[in-house]
């Protein structure tokens, strides 16, 4: 390595060793370790609000700070998601698959410890090849144009194949449906509105948080009410054990760390990919190609956390990477985070890499210490926080479901946030229940749009010869292979093509077939509403629609026609179990109409908030609303709600009025008595 | 203050009563500015979410306005992004109390778009504006490896130019490939301006439709002579790039500098500031009057370089003339430019 590349390293870190600049350092970690708890708010909302310090701090400790703060809500977004099965960032949806089963098994210290352990290296790693690549970025990075941003969200999507387990053609209809509501709001070609139902809320497309709460949070949260108990009944480790376990299980598997913190920062540096898919991507890969793992993942196998966490900690260092050497901000947080350049003077570009390397180095260390400090921290409390999953369920409940409310409310603060959080939290428990995979619906989204987007700038710029170009072959290729590959186990499986055809029988149907007949409706809709958009903005949704529509009719036809011989071999014990690519559910010996009953009483509490709401609004509502669910779901003592609901109020107040400062809806109790409106949020 | 201690005047007081009686609020009438402003929180709704232009001014005006207002209220801000701040616009027009306790800051465009005849649900005349931290034009630009530095040049060659999609900078480049007759190469759906940029520095294209002068102009490229600035969007010239055409300048017919005028006349708002309609009019000139105060003070001025931002103060009563001179474009100019860039559903 050049010696004035390792001089400007070594004078980043005595730069930063400066005391003030490491208080500033912590400072910021603190504060994204607690973002980072709270289920829909992360480093976006933790840029926003530390801008304004920095403004009077010198470069070094401006990006200690914020650096600081958006390396860790990484790390502590696991603790929701192993506890409650909810993601505190959309980065840690992956983590949910086998964290929450491990804690449901009484493992969740483990989990947890195992999870900040493979944070803290991801990070490093992620930390280190910033450092290491830095020198040629740039002339690496001009030969990454459109075309290749498309081959890379290709690749991302093939991993459908992998995160559909043993059902395929369902996860292809899940995507397909993804990338359907990803085309929500104005097209990227000719501004058309599409599918807005005539509203502003849906003009900029469906934000994610309130599809990823509503889609994994929600449904866990209700199977809990209905199952009534704790998450684990008991511990299994005591609390030294479990930590300890963790920390080996990390180490044991340090090829799958380092595999994923490289995947993180690859990915972080692709402008739009970001946190909310490497998790996914990550979790396919290590499911892929770990021994044994269609046995074991989704059921609670601690390589399932390990890959996608070490992932997830290396986004921020590879998301610097645009934003350094050419200014393009891989996110809406690095977005604030290139102000801050300018702020200081500093121009990204070139001058990044020469006369300003070692502030560029400072980064790269700030992220590396924030990484210790946090997986540090986590890991100290990971044996107590663990503790929580033994509580029973109406002591959990109420504090999670507001936190998931109040979290997808500020994403747009705005109604719209908490219909799309019930209808998805309705569509993920029904697809959880009839076994129909989530996570390429959230690929589909997240890839959808990139994919679109970057298919129309390919053929306007360059017609057809950017297929050609050589990193593009290089990674549809690699598309294929993933798209291919599990696949075509999956036929052998069943004995080939004439082991499949074996499988028709009599036509049976059920009543959970009614699910295919609404996919088919929307997805119907869909195409015929933008059958009268202008081309640039029909020719995605149309060709999607069509295909998701075939995928369908195949699935359901595979369903009806395989049934009845299906159900006969299985009974005869001669198939195979493979893995569902998702939380199992196991509602022990609950009967059917229980769980109906449960879930709908559930669901009814969860109106019954949004009307609250739209009363007496949202601060009001929390006490009242704890006090009727601890009142009614466990006959609490009335102390103890007392002082549970004045706690959590003054929680929710403190940051989202006071922190966060979300402009309230106009609430009815407001619009009777304006005099009331001096309680917040009224 | 000694703005403070004068008493309502004639029209003031007619005004809040007028209100009074529409509210249902008794008791506005009397109170002087400084009573009512006391201990109270004025809102900042802020349409756009955290990071951006209209972001960083509003939460600067935040930080500073209170000092100079009557009763030194306190100013939150409160991000409400969405429909490129649409909806922040409705909240502020049809929900917020209309007592001077709720600023907001919204596209410089929505005028335009009223004039055009885009379903708002809001009349942006009746806002009450307040002042704008600072106006720049928006110019488009090509790379300095491109064959084509004027506008003459692409009449004449054909360059492929980045552009963001039902944005000024499609918006630009297609109306003046049909009324100028050059041959710009349209490349849209990039997702935001530094996407675009970086498609310059990898050539992918030659250049970028529009982008904002005072977004540009801390990059340094100008002066290094790595870009070319074809044309500036705005009303008058920016201080810095005198000899670089204004785009109605360019015109051939007088109906064409009309509707280039029109599309030019946003850049004129700068990032608005303004009040819920039917403000009392004590209220509404006492938040005018600490507005041009604030940015006459070298403390603002400070402030705002300290952030990279520079000031180029417009008032309120510019802003509101400006609002009424765009909703008075003839009906038949509005309709031409709708046709050109208006959103469709």
């Amino acid at each position: 390595m050049d010696i004035s590349v390792l001089g400007a390293a070594s004078d980043a870190i005595v730069a930063l060793a400066d005391p003030f600049r490491l208080l500033m350092l912590g400072c910021g970690v603190l504060f994204g370790l607690f973002l980072g708890i709270i289920p829909g708010i992360g480093g976006l909302a933790g840029m926003a609000l530390l801008l304004p310090f920095t403004f009077t701090m010198d470069s070094y400790a401006a990006f200690a700070m914020l650096l600081g703060m958006s390396a860790v809500t990484g790390t502590s977004d696991t603790i929701p998601a192993v506890l409650f099965g909810v993601p505190g960032t959309a980065g840690a949806q992956a983590t949910v698959m086998d964290g929450n089963p491990m804690a449901k098994n009484g493992e969740a210290g483990r989990a947890l410890s195992a999870a900040f352990t493979s944070s803290l290296f991801g990070g490093l790693v992620g930390a280190l090849l910033l450092a290491l690549t830095v020198p040629v970025l740039r002339p690496f990075m001009l030969y990454i144009g459109s075309p290749e941003l498309l081959g890379f969200s290709v690749f991302g999507i093939a991993m459908v194949a992998v995160l559909s387990g043993t059902s395929p053609l369902r996860g292809l209809v899940a995507a397909g449906i993804g990338v359907m509501i990803s085309m929500i709001g104005a097209d990227p070609q000719t501004g058309t509105l599409r599918y807005t139902m005539g509203s502003f809320y849906l003009w900029d497309g469906l934000p994610i948080v309130p599809l990823v709460l509503g889609l994994f949070a929600l449904p866990e949260l209700a199977d809990l009410a209905i199952k009534r108990s704790a998450i684990a009944s008991e511990s299994k480790y005591d609390t030294r054990k479990g930590m300890s376990e963790g920390l080996r299980d990390a180490l044991r598997n340090w090829w799958l760390v380092l595999r994923g913190g490289g995947l993180g920062a690859g990915v972080g540096a692709i402008p739009g990919l970001g946190s909310s898919v490497v998790d996914w991507i990550a979790y396919g890969w290590a499911f892929q190609t770990t021994k044994g793992a269609d046995k074991t993942f989704g059921k609670g196998d601690v390589r399932g956390v390990i890959a996608p966490e070490a992932a997830n900690n290396a986004i921020t260092a590879g998301s610097l990477v645009p934003t350094i050497a050419f200014g393009v901000p891989g996110s809406a947080s690095m977005a604030i985070l290139l102000s801050v350049f300018l702020i200081h003077g500093l121009v990204p570009g070139p001058e990044m890499l020469t006369t300003n390397l070692d502030v560029t180095y400072s980064m790269v260390w700030s992220i590396a210490i924030a990484n210790i400090l946090g997986a540090g921290l986590c890991f100290l409390f990971s044996g107590q926080l663990a503790k929580i999953a033994v509580l029973r369920y109406t002591l959990i409940l109420p504090a999670v479901l507001i936190f998931v409310y109040v979290g997808a409310f500020q994403s747009s603060r705005n109604w719209g946030d908490l219909y799309a959080l019930l209808i998805f939290a309705a569509v993920g428990w029904i697809m959880k229940q009839l076994r129909w995979p989530r996570p390429p619906l959230v690929l589909g989204f997240v890839l959808g749009a990139l994919i679109e987007r970057y298919m129309f700038i390919s053929t306007t710029r360059y017609g057809f010869e950017w297929m050609l170009r050589p990193l593009v072959v290089v990674l549809f290729t690699m598309a294929v292979i993933v798209l291919a590959g599990p696949l075509i186990r999956h036929v052998r499986a069943l004995g080939g093509f004439k082991g499949i055809a074996s499988y028709v029988g009599t036509p049976r149907l059920q009543w959970s077939d009614l699910l295919y007949v609404g996919v088919l409706a929307l997805a119907g809709v869909m195409v015929a509403e933008a059958l009268q958009w202008p081309w640039g903005a029909k020719v995605g949704p149309l060709s999607v629609g069509i295909l998701t529509l075939s995928f369908c009719v195949l699935s359901f036809l595979n369903q009806v026609f395989t049934r009845s011989v299906q159900r006969a071999r299985a009974d005869a014990g001669e198939i195979r179990q493979e893995v569902h690519m998702d939380t199992s559910v196991d509602h022990g010996d609950i009967t059917l109409k229980t769980v109906a009953l449960r879930a709908a009483r559930f669901f009814a509490f969860l109106v019954l908030f949004i009307a609250m709401m739209a009363v007496i609004g949202l601060i009001p509502t929390v006490p009242l609303f704890v006090a009727v669910f601890m009142r009614i779901e466990g006959r609490e003592k009335w102390q103890l709600i007392a002082g549970y609901a004045a706690a959590l109020t003054l929680t929710v107040y403190l940051i989202f009025d006071q922190l966060l400062r979300i402009p309230w809806p106009q609430t009815l109790l407001g619009q009777w008595f304006p005099a009331l409106t001096v309680i917040p949020s009224v | 203050m000694a703005f403070a201690s004068r008493l309502p005047g004639l029209s003031g007081l007619l005004g809040a009563m007028l209100i009074g009686s529409v509210c249902a609020a008794p008791g506005h009438a009397e109170e002087t500015v400084e009573a009512f402003y006391q201990g109270k929180t004025i809102d900042m709704i802020i349409g756009y979410s955290s990071g951006g232009g209209y972001d960083r001014y509003a939460r600067l005006v935040a930080r500073h306005l209170g000092k100079y207002i009557p009763g030194n209220p306190e100013i939150v801000p409160r991000n409400m992004p969405g429909a490129s701040s649409r909806l922040a616009a409705g909240y502020i027009y049809n929900v917020a109390p209309q007592d001077g306790t709720v600023l907001g800051t919204a596209d410089q465009s929505l005028s335009v778009a009223q004039a055009m005849g885009e379903s708002l649900e809001l009349d942006a005349s009746a806002f009450g504006y307040i002042g704008s931290p600072t106006m720049e034009n928006n110019v488009l630009i090509t790379w300095h490896t491109s064959k084509v530095s004027s506008v003459d040049e692409a009449k004449q060659i054909a360059i492929p130019i980045g552009a963001t999609g039902g944005s000024t900078s499609s918006q630009y480049p297609s109306i003046m490939n049909a009324l100028l007759g050059t041959k710009f190469e349209i490349v849209s759906g990039y997702p935001g301006g530094n996407d675009i940029n970086y498609a310059m520095e990898t050539g992918e294209v030659d250049g970028r439709g529009s982008v904002n002068w005072a977004s540009l102009k801390p990059l340094g490229w100008y002066e290094e002579g790595l870009i070319n600035v074809l044309v500036q969007i705005g009303l008058q010239r920016e201080a810095d790039l005198p000899d670089v055409p204004l785009l109605y300048e360019l015109a051939s017919t007088d109906e064409d500098e009309q509707l280039l005028r029109l599309l030019s006349a946003p850049t004129a708002m700068g990032r608005p500031i303004f009040t819920t309609p039917n403000v009392p009019e004590e209220r509404l000139q006492a938040l005018r009057k600490a507005f041009d105060e604030m940015v006459a003070d070298p403390a603002f001025a400070q402030a705002a370089a300290d952030e990279g931002l520079s000031v180029i103060p417009l008032s309120g009563e510019q802003l509101q003339k400006t609002v009424s001179e765009i909703l008075a474009t003839k009906p038949e100019v509005a309709a031409r430019l709708s046709e050109f860039i208006g959103v469709s559903d």
